[in-house]
């Protein structure tokens, strides 16, 4: 729902809203200001106080009489208006003597600023949130030694409240003012203006309603009211003249109507029908009314030409389209003709011997296209056949490298088994090697075995050497016996005897053994040339194996080759057959294409040109693009294809 | 740490002086300022013949007196401080003496350095002061004991004392006023000294 209100309304509204905003604005910022101000001043009355009170304490610091500073805290908490929140008293190294820290101010660490002050020797002010800290360095004695350092905090939030309620007693005298004045200007603008304007108001509504009879108030004041009531009042004067000069128009407005419309109606019916059946498409019909009016007759005769010069061409472009849909092209529209139809005389004239012109070339062009078409297929027919030819060829060649390839595999078979043989002679030999070296261990034992036997010899004969001593010794013992030892002297010397035999003996098999050993050595050199024999052997056996293997493995990479050079042929066998599928597509094209060509001059021999037959254009047609010397072509087609492969070298044909 | 140390040193220092002066009081940082200025400045004070001859007058006339005299003299005095100005006989007498005029004048001439001077006799009892001390007799004060009491070459320094109503921190210094003939304390002085004038 839309708001209405008064101009008065709308005046105090905005008014209001002005004088609001100004109000707020002025006691925003000179609150603010008037605040900020006081809070500067409290914070620098505090300061200076510091000042005072650092220079009384000096001593009390220096000599650290914390009960006279203590009191001096206790006096400043006591005085509500000193605002005292927290006090310290420092020594020159920053450590408290006396702390006296309230409530507000607990969170402080008052050691802190005294540290500021005592570095900076400076006076330093802080304000935390409600608080004002300010710490002085204090100096003792006649050369100002620094003796420590004055902490005082004050709280600021009285000092703040009261200036916060300093700002709300401006801004409600303001708002109060403010209302008054509103209040004010809304009973002067009703009485001088809006009360006024709604009586006037009044009055144009009633005025509206074409009743005059109304009296109009305040026509004698200056202001703006009064001018706006002497313009109703001229309103009110003009509306009367209006009235009465309204009812003798209308009489005579009525009367011309009803001239006019007799007029009509005659016109209607002397042009109406040539006009109906023009716009139906009958251009036949004329005018043959004769007017009283001149001007009209003239209008008549004006319209029968307009009418007969629509009739003259449109008949005749009809008849020239009638001609065409017949497929006659040799009718053009010859009559006098001007303007819009003297333009559609030359373009239909145009459009017919364009037509005649492009049957004509059809036709010549469709001759040419046969011609061609002919020259390709025996082309392509020769090609299909070499393509045959070559597939056979390469089925065959391939036939030969299967067979090949056979070959070598079992070459690489047989090698295989060659060099196992070697491997298994190989072995024989190490075989033997083996055997040679046991035999010589053998040769050895026996040598050794040999030695023993005459060292046993050579004792056996010593044996029979001491014994012939014993028996020369009895048989000297049993002479000096005489006659009591001759027994003992004969068995002394068979003793002796038996003694020599032993000797003897042991000196033939000493003999023997000797030869013995010779004949072991001559058999243990004859098995070490029979170990070098057969080491030579197994060298040339390994040789040998390692041959074998190379060419079984030498076999089977050419089995591999060949095996490759076959999936080449394989591949070549693909593409010709493909070559030939290819062929006998083309072949069907060009023969579908020499189909289009006929039907192409079927269609074309419909349409009848100047003289009743089409010209033969084909041997020296001015269009270049449309003979195709057939020597050319195909000598172009050999160029392009033997660029790209050397099967369609001529030459192939005899591979 | 600083302090401790020259409290240290202080120490150190005071036990040497024992060995010299055994009525030392306890010593603080200006100890040993206050006792040059008594070896020079305050024994020039007591050599002055207006001081000599008040203190050898006095001694003649109080000399015998007994304890009980002395006490009603101090009591007298006391008295007089209470009752205010117009009925200080005893007060005035003193005040105006040739001694006392010239304790005054030295006072004035050091510019606040003096806080208070006065010369006792050899029984303790005032002879001459700058401004009016609080009691009359000071024969049983460490001032006139370990001053006049220890012998002609002995100083007394006493410990810091702050007077809240000035706010000045100050120590004594006492020594004897020996006669020039016989080389014996015949009395003794204090002087205050604003320790303010020394930092």
């Amino acid at each position: 729902m839309k708001l209405k209100l008064s101009i008065t309304q709308k005046l105090l509204a905005i008014v209001a809203v002005s004088m609001l905003t100004v109000v707020a604005l002025i006691t925003v910022v000179a609150n603010t200001m008037a605040i900020n101000q006081l809070e500067r001043e409290v914070i620098e009355s505090e300061n200076r106080t510091i000042e005072l009170v650092g220079q009384q304490m000096a001593g009390t610091i220096r000599f650290a009489k914390t009960d006279a500073i203590a009191s001096e805290f206790a006096g400043y908490t006591e005085d509500a208006e000193f605002a005292f929140a927290a006090g310290g008293a420092f020594n020159a190294e920053g450590a408290a003597l006396v702390e006296e820290i309230g409530e507000k101010a607990a969170h402080l660490d008052l050691s802190r600023f005294a540290q500021a002050a005592l570095e900076n020797e400076t006076r330093q002010s802080w304000v935390e949130g409600d608080l004002h800290i300010a710490a002085v360095p204090v100096y003792f004695g006649i050369s100002r030694k620094l003796a420590g350092a004055l902490v005082l905090t004050w709280d600021l939030s009285a000092a703040r409240s009261a200036a916060a309620t300093n700002a709300f007693i401006v801004l409600g005298i303001a708002l109060a003012v403010v209302a008054v004045g509103m209040a004010l200007l809304g009973v002067v603008l009703n009485h001088l203006v809006s009360a006024p304007i709604r009586k006037l108001t009044g009055v144009a509504t009633t005025l509206a309603q074409n009743d005059f009879d109304v009296e109009i108030n305040g026509t004698a004041r200056q202001d703006e009211v009064g001018e706006m009531a002497r313009a109703i009042e001229v309103f009110r004067e003009n509306g009367m003249k209006v009235d009465r000069m309204t009812k003798a128009e209308a009489v005579r407005i009525e009367q011309a109507a009803k001239e006019r419309q007799a007029m009509m109606e005659e016109l209607q019916k002397a042009f109406g029908d040539v006009v109906d059946a023009s716009i139906a498409g009958d251009f036949s019909k004329r005018v043959d009314a004769n007017f009283p009016d001149a001007e009209l007759n003239a209008l008549a005769g004006s319209v029968n030409t307009l009418v007969e010069t629509v009739d003259r061409g449109v008949g005749e472009a009809g008849e020239v389209l009638g001609a065409l849909a017949e497929t006659d092209l040799t009718r053009r529209m010859t009559g006098d003709h001007k303007g819009a139809f003297g333009q559609l005389k030359t373009d239909m004239n145009r459009v017919a011997d364009t037509l005649t012109d492009v049957v004509t070339r059809l036709r010549s062009t469709s001759r040419a296209v046969k011609v061609a078409t002919g020259e390709i297929l025996s082309g392509a027919n020769d090609l299909s056949e070499r393509t045959t030819r070559q597939a056979a060829t390469i089925e065959e060649t391939s036939a030969a490298m299967e067979e090949l390839a056979h070959t070598v595999m079992e070459n690489a078979k047989r090698a295989q088994d060659a060099s196992r043989t070697a491997l298994e002679v190989t072995g024989a030999a190490e075989a033997g090697g083996k055997v040679m070296d046991d035999a010589n261990a053998a040769m050895e034992r026996i040598t050794t075995s040999s030695g023993k036997v005459s060292d046993i010899i050579k004792m056996i004969d010593d044996i029979a050497f001491q014994t012939n001593l014993l028996a020369l010794n009895a048989s000297v013992e049993a002479a000096r016996a005489g006659e009591a030892g001759k027994g003992f002297a004969v068995v002394a010397v068979e003793v002796r005897r038996l003694a020599q035999s032993a000797a003897e003996a042991s000196a033939e098999v000493k003999a023997l053994i000797e030869e013995s050993a010779n004949e072991v050595d001559g058999g243990s050199s004859l098995v070490a040339e029979a170990a070098q024999k057969l080491a030579s052997m197994l060298e040339a056996a390994r040789a040998n194996t390692a041959l074998m293997e190379e060419i079984a493995t030498q076999s089977r990479e050419q089995a591999s080759a060949i095996e490759e050079v076959n999936t080449a042929v394989r591949q070549m066998d693909e593409m010709t057959q493909h070559n030939a599928a290819l062929v006998e597509e083309t072949n069907a094209a060009i023969e579908q294409t020499e189909a289009q060509a006929n039907h192409l001059d079927e269609i074309v021999e419909i349409f009848k040109v100047g003289g009743g037959t089409v010209t033969e254009l084909r041997p020296a047609a001015p269009q270049g693009g449309a003979k195709l010397p057939a020597a050319d072509t195909k000598q172009a087609a050999a160029v392009y294809l033997s660029k790209g492969s050397a099967a369609v070298d001529p030459d192939w044909n005899e591979f | 740490m600083s302090q401790r140390v020259a409290g240290q040193a202080a120490i150190l220092a005071g036990i040497t002086l024992v060995a010299i002066a055994p009525s030392m009081a306890e010593e603080h940082e200006f100890t040993q300022e206050l006792l040059e200025l008594g070896r020079s400045e305050l024994a020039a004070i007591v050599r002055e013949p207006v001081v000599i001859d008040a203190v050898r007058t006095q001694n003649a006339r109080t000399g015998t007196l007994p304890q009980t005299e002395i006490d009603a003299l101090d009591t007298q005095w006391r008295a007089e401080i209470d009752a205010g100005s117009g009925a200080q006989p005893l007060i005035t007498e003193t005040m105006s003496n040739a001694a006392s005029q010239y304790l005054a004048s030295v006072q004035d001439g050091t510019e606040g350095v003096y806080t208070e001077m006065f010369v006792m006799d050899a029984v303790g009892l005032n002879v001459a002061q700058s401004t009016v001390t609080s009691d009359y007799w000071q024969g049983d004060e460490a001032k006139w004991q370990d001053s006049f009491g220890q012998g002609a070459d002995a100083i007394h320094v006493s410990e810091i004392e702050y007077d809240e109503s000035s706010q000045v921190f100050q120590s004594q210094v006492s020594l004897p006023v020996v006669d020039p003939d016989t080389g014996a304390p015949i009395g003794a002085i204090t002087v205050g000294i604003n320790l303010w004038y020394l930092e």
